[in-house]
């Protein structure tokens, strides 16, 4: 025993890596600093750092200025408010409506064809997802002019994939039992699709939808500044007009909102899992 | 310090679940960057060749067998260089010829070393088979202490309560193997190796 | 709500011809504007990314109940909330008006909301992590710190790539959006195009932001599994 430890002491090598793997791994370090590196080099180049400097002061300054909060400007709010919520929740309607098909024809187990209308539909899902509902928004608001109608369906273009994708994947989990034992039965494709699908899925198109519900009414929030609707028409309008107190109003309804659409959200979610 | 279900790092190796046995003794950016002294490395190698791990030393922990693994726990507790060890019920997931391939390894590296231990372990079968003195606790309080060979039945009643214990003390290995856990839980057994 | 629904209809057949005047898009006459706005896009994303992630790992430590004392945990808790409640353009709204029009309000702002998304989801992952091993890691007389490093992180390292993959993602999306608000980015040059109505620069600018994220969710693909 005490030779071979003796043996082992001249000669102990152990690496957590291989060296190749050793390379790699720094290697991967290496590109993420230099990446951040010259990311914020650009970044900098056109910055006007004493602003940045100044930014402490600037803050204090704003808070200052923002409170005591303009109370009596929230009797104004409340029909913005609602039409935000509205907007949220025709729009994850909407989105929902949409979402089934284009998910039934995403996933695997149920789309017609996976050469030809698989990659359309995860096309149409991944296009809905990179496009953030404000540029959805920016773009309608230019086409059917400003208004709740085009945050409304901003809402549901951006929702669309996001419900795709969540729903595609659940359709894609099913137990494949009960359809066959569906198909047995003689069933045409739709019945499948009614009879041995849609129950197993259901409880998840209610928790993706609320879900997506509760991130809407944040997003709903801002598509004022676009001109879509919603109270964020009247911070935009305060924002312009440096009206600071009427800010935090407004800010401070949008926490006290989500925070009660979260509150909501989740306890949907938790009723239904 | 030896472990009920092994408490390993799954996700690391068998050599980095035993260096972090040194832990205490190591810088935390050494441990981080996985830069053990040498002395350390060896002698990781060593107690895992005594174990019979050797050419697992780079095999996940979480991909080793239940015995393999709370072998990996022996190593990690003498890397520590302890003048005491303290082992929770080291079989309570093991099979029972893996549970006393455990125990024997345990007796051995403990006389090799010249080592004390303190077990905590409910197979009375075990106990009488590898301890030396065995300290019965029913809640808190030592109601039996002595070698293994005078624990009777009247003793294991005084310590878990009444059961019919012939089996159990049977002559040779005939163990019931739901037996290990006691009715009260309050009650603990100590197995001392001295 | 209300929805003027003369003004939709004429605005459905407006609609038409300005959906016309999207396609082709154009990729060229303004290409120099494009590939500015989006190099920006990709900067801003980077630094946001890993300046958000250093900072979202002390705040999940903070905010996980089995490792922070009581007014620590409260704390990150809060700073939690107030990331994740606000969307990203009101933050920038601020962040502008304190720092200053361009990419460095939007980087901060993207790095903020970074410290929301990850920080709490990985504070859930470290309070289901397994007791036992962070004990035993204490137990061979690691200090805390070394405990977080062999008891923690290795049982959440998958989800905190995960996550930082999908933030990445996440991060240039919404970098698409900040300029609106004068944060930069390339939502600037779209917003810019859009102003000046032309809709085929606009088209490509959209294309554009859309072949980025499947490339970015196909890559983000590749890493996970080559890790795991």
């Amino acid at each position: 025993m005490s030779g071979n430890t003796e043996a082992l002491k001249q000669n102990v090598v152990w690496r957590r890596r291989t060296p190749q793997g050793d390379v790699l791994a720094w290697g991967a370090w290496l590109a993420i600093v230099l990446a951040t590196v010259l990311s914020f080099r650009q970044i900098s180049n056109v910055t006007i750092w004493d602003f940045v400097w100044d930014a402490p002061q600037q803050g204090a300054d704003l808070l200052s200025r923002a409170v005591p909060p303009r109370w009596g400007y929230a009797s104004v709010l409340w029909k913005p408010l609602w039409d935000t919520v509205n907007m949220a929740t025709m729009g994850t309607l909407a989105a929902v409506i949409l979402g089934i098909p284009v998910a039934v024809l995403a996933a695997r187990n149920t789309t017609p064809s996976v050469l030809l209308v698989r990659p359309l539909a995860l096309f149409v899902i991944v296009a809905s997802r990179s496009i953030n509902s404000l540029i959805w928004a920016l773009v309608l608001v230019v086409i059917i002019g400003p208004g709740p109608l085009a945050g409304t369906l901003a809402i549901a273009l951006r929702s669309v994939g996001f419900i795709g994708k969540l729903l595609y994947e659940a359709i894609e989990e099913i137990d494949p039992v009960q359809v066959e034992a569906t198909e047995a039965t003689g069933a045409s494709r739709a019945q499948v699709l009614a009879w041995g699908i849609m129950p197993q899925v259901a409880p998840a198109i209610a928790g993706i939808g609320v879900f997506r519900w509760d991130i809407n009414i944040r997003e709903a929030t801002v598509l004022g500044l676009v001109g879509a609707g919603g109270i964020g028409l009247q911070l935009e309008a305060s924002v312009a007009t440096l009206a600071w107190p009427q800010v935090s109003v407004i800010l401070l309804l949008i926490l006290a909102t989500v925070i009660v659409s979260e509150w909501v959200s989740v306890r949907v979610r938790q009723a239904i899992t | 310090m030896i472990f009920q279900e092994y408490a390993l790092i799954e996700r690391l190796t068998v050599m980095e679940n035993a260096l972090s046995g040194r832990l205490g003794y190591v810088g935390f950016w050494r441990s981080w960057f996985r830069r053990f002294p040498t002395t350390d490395v060896a002698e990781a190698f060593t107690l895992l060749i005594r174990v019979g791990l050797s050419d697992m030393a780079n095999k996940r922990a979480d991909a080793l067998s239940g015995g393999q693994r709370q072998r990996v726990g022996i190593v990690r507790a003498l890397m520590q260089r302890p003048e005491l060890l303290l082992v929770d019920e080291p079989t309570a997931s093991l099979d029972p010829k893996t549970s006393r391939q455990i125990m024997r390894l345990i007796l051995e590296l403990c006389t090799e070393r010249g080592l004390a231990a303190i077990i905590n372990i409910h197979d009375v079968a075990l106990a009488r088979q590898f301890a030396q003195r065995i300290v019965g606790l029913r809640a808190g309080v030592i109601v039996f202490d002595g070698p293994p060979n005078s624990l009777d039945a009247a003793a294991l009643t005084a310590i878990y309560g009444d059961e019919d214990w012939t089996a159990t003390l049977g002559h040779g290995g005939k163990v019931a193997e739901d037996e290990h856990r006691s009715a009260v839980p309050e009650v603990e057994r100590l197995a001392g190796l001295a | 709500m209300e929805i003027n629904w003369t003004r939709a209809a004429e605005g459905w057949q407006r609609g038409g011809r300005f959906l016309a005047a999207f396609v082709p898009p154009d990729f060229t006459s303004k290409w120099d504007d494009i590939a500015e706005g989006l190099l920006e896009s990709v900067t801003m994303t980077v630094v946001s990314t890993v300046l958000g992630l250093a900072l979202s790992v002390p705040v999940a430590v903070g905010a996980a109940r089995n490792l922070a004392p009581r007014p620590v945990y409260l704390l990150c808790r809060a700073v939690l909330v107030v990331s994740r409640t606000f969307q990203e353009v009101l933050i920038a709204i601020l962040f502008v008006a304190m720092f200053g029009f361009g990419p460095l309000a939007g980087t901060l702002t993207l790095a903020f909301a970074t410290i929301g998304f990850v920080g709490k989801l990985l504070a859930e992952d470290i309070e289901a992590t397994d007791p036992a091993q962070l004990e035993a890691m204490r137990a061979t007389g690691g200090s805390f710190l070394q405990g977080l490093a062999w008891g923690i992180l290795p049982q959440v390292k998958p989800r905190l790539l995960g996550l930082s993959l999908y933030r990445v993602d996440i991060n240039f999306r919404e970098s698409a959006v900040l300029g609106i608000v004068g944060a930069g980015g390339i939502g600037a040059t779209l917003n810019t195009s859009l102003d000046r109505y032309e809709f085929d620069t606009a088209a490509a600018i959209l294309l554009l932001i859309i072949l980025i994220v499947m490339v970015c969710e196909y890559v983000s693909g590749v890493i996970r599994r080559a890790a795991l």
